[in-house]
């Protein structure tokens, strides 16, 4: 089944949230975006492939998220990008489950080939082809 | 030298020592009598052949004493009597010649002295009249020998001195009366040896002690011979006159030392010409010297030329006679020195006389430099404050400017990709690209804006939206308010309320009190953490912006105090913050209080609206 695969883009920076979008389109992947956190979770997420995510928003951080996601029993890898680029968020956000920990401003082959790595074991969950435009 | 100037000599009366002149008078007259008698009884009832009528004379010596012309007369006439009755009883028709020769002789020395004792009399009278007007007088008039010793005290003199006649003649005047000359007694006595007179001041002291100033006026009396024999000294009582003077002096001197210490010039100027009056501080502000005459040009002279119009401004509101003159100009001194002066005056209307305005010229230099001083203090205190507030959003501020440049580069990068398509979307990579120049110019304003609070300037002032720098302030502090975790609640209406001011003293009020309303909740670890920004419109000429938030507030009585400098509630504070906010407001005319609510604390900050054709 060719279902088209979905990024959700979390971001309470509206410049940020379209710029990302923008570039993980250019890479062939269709995009919904959130202002916050909570706007994701209120939403159906469960045709995501991919989270990417800032970590730092106001009432509901990236990390808190993920932690939340992993309680729920979500598989959904999430990427964070952040200009709050410490070693010890870095560590936190890769123990709660992290897939990637980038840092701003993101390096467009760096995500590629993130979501590449994301699209390759989707390929091999539900035998899907990565999106090429 | 006339009898009465001699202490010794008998005074005619009242005014000078001298014994009852009726008791006096009745010893003399008996004794007359008793003469007369002897006299003629030696005459009439003895054989010896002298003259002895001749005696006579000392019986009318005596009755003249009596200073009366009258009596003088009639004893003259008994004592002839007497002569001839003697004469008559003691010879014979056929006397010899000495006998009638004899009497004669006694007739002719009664005669000559009944003569002589009327011209003594007459001569006696006039004097009693001139002394009798020197009584008159109302000046002390004194008359001293060369050593001082009063030989005529008058009337005038016993009421100025306290000191009786009686008294007074024959004691020392100087020592009696405690004289002090302005001058050495030397000197004094050359001068009167000179020119016949001397005239001054002389400190003497009344009986019962008190002091007098008298002005004096001496004269040298001589005699036909040139020597010098008296002084007559006329005194006028000026004690009161000369303390009203040195009261008055005092009081000028006073005066003249508050207007140069307050460096305050008195002006008066008469409201139909340019004609005015200036005193001595007056002529120093104006940098005249005292000789000029002062008219209101040479103010204008001195008027810096670009205050001019303030200058004829206020000529005109004189001219037009507006009762309250008030104007603040400089002046242009030759040397080049600027001077601030603050001119104050009031109309002054008399009836019959030309309408006049009294004021005041204040040299206020050294006030208008404080003042400048202060504005520079207060400027490079608001700069440092500004940079500690910047420092305190260090990191908020560098994710402000980092957000945007990470969104530059994505969407750069994915415009390369869009346009690195074997088929080019271009609409994408268009969008993309104005998705950067957005980015770019978004980062470029925040830089601006933190610049702009860092950079050490001069206030300039400038026409503020309130508004917006509400606005402005909120999105610098977005970051801040999302790392507080802090809701807004904005409540702007749809109004260009415009303030004069320095847009970035402005900004840093509202920063302070943002970020202090923020952390406020922060640090006390408030559950609900809302932070409310509103803007109303306060009167007719003042806008009101008010910052609330739902931290812990503060306690009553605090209101004031945490305006105070040096006041903090954090652990970190220097306490500047709400003082430098008050010192800005006030400098832009309005006002910042604080007060206390349910839970947390409200700022309020009022200014005054921009008016009509203000800039």
């Amino acid at each position: 089944m060719a279902t088209k695969q979905v990024v959700a883009i979390v971001d309470d920076d509206e410049s940020i949230r379209t710029a990302t979008s923008r570039l993980v389109r250019s890479l062939g992947w269709e995009v919904h975006t959130y202002p916050c956190a909570k706007a994701f979770l209120a939403a159906d997420a469960t045709s995501v492939t991919c989270i990417v995510s800032d970590v730092q928003m106001p009432e509901m951080s990236g990390i808190e998220m993920l932690r939340l996601l992993k309680a729920q029993g979500s598989t959904v890898p999430v990427i964070f990008i952040t200009a709050f680029c410490t070693e010890s968020i870095r560590r936190e956000a890769l123990r709660a489950g992290a897939l990637a920990f980038l840092c701003k401003p993101v390096n467009g082959a760096e995500i590629q080939r993130h979501l590449d790595a994301v699209a390759a074991h989707a390929v091999g969950a539900d035998a899907s082809q990565p999106p090429r435009a | 030298m006339p009898d009465f100037l001699h202490s010794a000599s008998p005074l005619p009366f009242g005014a000078s020592v001298v014994p009852d002149p009726a008791a006096t008078f009745r010893w003399m007259l008996v004794l007359a009598v008793v003469i007369a008698l002897a006299v003629f009884s030696f005459d009439a009832f003895t054989h010896y052949q002298v003259a002895v009528a001749v005696l006579y004379v000392l019986v009318v010596q005596l009755v003249a004493v009596s200073g009366s012309a009258r009596l003088t007369v009639i004893a003259s006439l008994a004592c002839v009597v007497l002569t001839l009755a003697a004469f008559v009883l003691t010879h014979e028709p056929a006397s010899t010649m000495g006998a009638l020769g004899r009497c004669l002789v006694s007739l002719l020395a009664i005669a000559a002295a009944t003569a002589l004792s009327m011209r003594h009399l007459r001569t006696d009278r006039r004097m009693r009249e001139q002394i009798e007007l020197l009584n008159l007088s109302h000046d002390a008039i004194v008359i001293y020998d060369m050593h001082g010793v009063v030989t005529f005290w008058n009337r005038g003199a016993e009421i100025l001195y306290g000191w009786p006649a009686d008294m007074a003649v024959g004691t020392d005047f100087h020592t009696l009366t405690d004289s002090r000359f302005p001058q050495p007694h030397d000197v004094v006595y050359e001068m009167l040896s000179r020119q016949g007179r001397w005239e001054g001041e002389v400190e003497r002291r009344h009986r019962d002690g008190h002091g007098l100033i008298v002005a004096s006026r001496i004269a040298l009396w001589r005699d036909s011979q040139g020597r010098a024999i008296a002084l007559m000294a006329t005194n006028n009582d000026i004690t009161e006159r000369r303390r009203a003077e040195m009261e008055l002096a005092r009081n000028e001197a006073f005066l003249a030392d508050a207007q140069r210490l307050s460096k305050t010039g008195s002006i008066q100027r008469f409201r139909d010409s340019t004609e005015m009056n200036w005193s001595d501080e007056a002529f120093r502000i104006l940098g005249y010297g005292t000789e000029e005459i002062p008219r209101f040009e040479r103010v204008l002279a001195r008027t810096h030329p670009d205050d001019m119009d303030v200058v004829k401004g206020m000529d005109a509101a004189i001219r037009r006679g507006e009762p309250h003159i008030d104007g603040k100009h400089r002046l242009l001194m030759p040397d080049g020195e600027v001077k601030h002066v603050h001119f104050v005056a009031r109309i002054n209307e008399r009836p019959g006389q030309r309408t006049e305005y009294v004021g005041a010229v204040m040299d206020i230099t050294a006030a208008v430099a404080a003042q400048e001083a202060l504005q520079r203090s207060l400027t490079e205190l608001a700069h440092v404050s500004r940079l500690t507030t910047l420092g305190g959003l260090a990191t908020t501020m560098a994710h402000e400017v980092t957000q945007p440049i990470a969104a530059i580069v994505t969407c750069g990068d994915s415009a390369l990709r869009w346009m690195d398509r074997p088929d080019p979307d271009v609409p994408e990579a268009r969008q993309s690209v104005e998705q950067m120049i957005r980015d770019a110019q978004r980062a470029s304003e925040i830089i601006k804006q933190i610049r702009g609070m860092a950079q050490k300037r001069e206030p300039q002032w400038a026409a503020v939206q309130v508004n917006a720098l509400v606005r402005e302030a909120l999105s610098l502090l977005a970051r801040e308010c999302a790392t507080h975790q802090v809701q807004l609640d904005v409540q702007l209406p749809e109004e260009a309320w415009v303030v004069p001011g320095d847009p970035v003293q402005l900004q840093q009020v509202m920063v302070n009190l943002l970020v202090n309303a923020m952390q406020a909740m922060s640090e006390a670890g408030s559950e609900r953490r809302v932070l409310r920004v509103s803007t109303l419109l306060a009167d007719a000429s003042h806008v009101r912006i008010v910052v609330s938030d739902t931290g812990p507030g503060f306690a009553d009585g605090d209101a004031e105090r945490i305006f105070r400098a040096f006041h903090t509630t954090k652990k970190d504070g220097v306490g500047m913050g709400l003082s430098i906010c008050r010192s800005i407001v006030e400098a832009h005319g309005g006002q910042i209080w604080a007060t206390s609510g349910n839970p947390g604390a409200s700022f309020h900050v009022e200014l005054p609206l921009r008016r009509e054709g203000e800039s």
